[in-house]
């Protein structure tokens, strides 16, 4: 029995100015074990935050179903945390206040609530930034507290769409590292969008590869990349290159000519 | 005159002059010196003829006599106590029904033509009626500032109210917050420097209107005063009341909402200045 299982989802909008619909998923079917580490990969258009936003609860879907445990999904729920590529961090709240926000809409008591986000926010390493509002960190960091505000929820889901993409390249490949300690400390079952694909290998025991209009399941790759992982290793890997080549092309065969043009200069622009 | 033992341990001399500095009164008033030496300056050259134009030591002197008098104090509690009237009922009403109509698409929909018909029907539009109702009162003035202060009140809740982000109120949803919760934890404190905006232009809108009601309903307080003196031709009172109205309108700002804003919106990263009306995204 898997942990997380997508049936045959799909997701047709109306485009309201020309009055079509227009499909963005088509009849994808995966799923997801407990404490696995899955990436979604695939060109912008190709629906993989629509994905996210599914199984979020944020929008319905057209078709399908997805089974967590074993019971269906409804609307958004603390079992299902989100990472923003925007952090979405509450301003108003300190950085204790952000990750303290599950456990309190779970009732726990005050000094429950306390003792988990202490401990989370040592997790991701932001011991002395408890009373610290969110502007006055920088972009890392405060995906550092987005990452903490869902894990002391203890969600049986982390879904992270795109979580890296708004921070530089040199935070990035640190908060990607620091992602895998706390996931091999902990191993919460992780579902992670993202279009960058050395960050879909580096992090992932599965990468998931969409194709786009419409978006459909073009591979399910597992990365048998050995544990633990840090770039400095990975960087002159042939394993690793080879994997990443290989996803790199099945991402311009899946995508038309313009898009794999466009994608590939994206790519160039990625690698150190 | 250098005294070494100076350089390592400031005189009391200088140690007033660094505090002058650093005195939030004198850096409040230096902007206005050139606009005073300019004043001085048409003044002393005879432009206009000194019925037109008062100088400012006329100025002064007038204000110290409205001030001796009683004159300038009594206007002055009646014409906040007005304001401070207004300013209550008008964040008494504006705020809940600025929130009852942002909460659901249905009530906005309903409301919305009626919120831009009577923000059309301006405040002083209101007053030949309000007299007729309730002659010269303090119920009229009243009417006209909450009035004024309502609607900016409302349109800015509405707006901000969309302008919280969606990925913050998915966040919440998705750690566990209800529907109340999203209200009270996210979309409250997320629409606050709407609030705080509302508030302030609300406000000066209210204070302006005051004015306005004051020469028209006419018994007494600061817009009385300065209408009064334009009957009897004395054109340094007038001068008096608008350096009156602005000083008001500062302190009411400096001691009432920037120190609001600077615990709340400002401390959160919300806004960047009290002054710039920019909401940082």
């Amino acid at each position: 029995m898997s942990h997380l299982r997508i049936e045959s989802l799909s997701k047709v909008y109306v485009d309201e100015y020309r009055g079509e619909n227009v499909v963005a998923l088509d009849d994808i079917s995966f799923t997801i074990e407990q404490g696995e580490f899955v990436s979604i990969l695939g060109p912008s258009g190709c629906g993989k935050t629509t994905i996210l936003n599914i199984v979020a609860g944020f929008i319905e879907p057209s078709g399908g179903r997805i089974l967590l445990g074993d019971k269906p999904i409804g609307g958004p729920g603390p079992d299902r945390g989100v990472v923003f590529q925007s952090f979405a961090l509450f301003p108003w709240k300190t950085i204790l206040g952000n990750v303290r926000f599950g456990p309190k809409m779970a009732k726990r008591s005050r000094s429950e609530q306390d003792r988990v986000a202490r401990e989370f926010i040592e997790l991701v390493g932001l011991t002395g930034f408890e009373d610290r509002y969110p502007h006055e960190l920088s972009g890392g960091m405060q995906q550092r507290v987005g990452v903490a505000r869902v894990l002391a929820n203890d969600p049986q889901l982390m879904l992270m769409d795109e979580p890296f993409a708004s921070v530089d390249a040199q935070t990035r490949m640190k908060l990607q590292e620091d992602l895998i300690k706390v996931w091999e400390e902990r191993h919460p079952t992780i579902m992670l969008i993202t279009h960058d694909i050395e960050e879909a290998v580096f992090l992932s025991d599965r990468v998931i590869v969409l194709t786009s209009h419409p978006g459909r399941l073009n591979r399910d790759m597992r990365i048998d990349l050995p544990r633990p992982r840090q770039w400095a290793n990975l960087v002159r890997d042939t394993r690793f290159s080879e994997i990443t080549h290989e996803i790199m092309g099945l991402i311009m065969q899946g995508s038309g000519n313009a898009d794999a043009e466009q994608e590939q200069e994206a790519v160039g622009e990625a690698s150190p | 005159m250098l005294d070494p033992n100076a350089l390592a341990q400031p005189t009391p001399a200088q140690r007033i002059g660094r505090a002058v500095v650093a005195n939030g009164v004198v850096r409040t008033l230096a902007p206005f010196l050139p606009i005073v030496f300019v004043w001085w300056a048409v003044a002393a050259a005879g432009i206009f003829p000194p019925a037109f134009f008062a100088s400012p030591a006329e100025v002064v002197a007038r204000f110290g006599e409205l001030i001796y008098t009683g004159v300038l104090p009594g206007y002055l509690v009646d014409s906040i106590t007005r304001l401070a009237y207004g300013a209550f009922f008008g964040l008494f009403i504006g705020i809940p029904l600025g929130y009852l109509v942002g909460i659901s698409r249905y009530a906005r929909r309903l409301s919305w033509p009626l919120l831009l018909f009577f923000q059309a029907v301006g405040d002083i539009a209101w007053l030949p009626l309000l007299i007729i109702w309730f002659g010269f009162s303090l119920t009229s003035v009243t009417f006209v500032i909450v009035y004024t202060v309502v609607f900016p009140l409302m349109v800015n809740i509405v707006a901000g109210i969309d302008a919280v982000p969606r990925d913050m109120v998915r966040a919440a949803r998705s750690l566990g917050a209800g529907r109340t919760r999203v209200w009270l934890d996210v979309i409250l404190p997320g629409s606050l420097p709407a609030v705080v905006t509302g508030i302030r232009t609300g406000l000066g809108y209210g204070w302006r209107a005051l004015i306005a009601a004051e020469i028209i309903v006419g018994t007494s307080g600061i817009g009385f005063m300065m209408f009064d003196a334009r009957r009897a031709g004395q054109v340094t009172e007038v001068f008096v009341g608008m350096i009156v109205l602005g000083i008001l309108w500062y302190m009411t700002d400096s001691m009432v909402l920037a120190p609001v804003e600077r615990e709340t919106v400002e401390r959160w990263g919300m806004v960047r200045r009290p002054e710039g009306a920019g909401v940082a995204r």
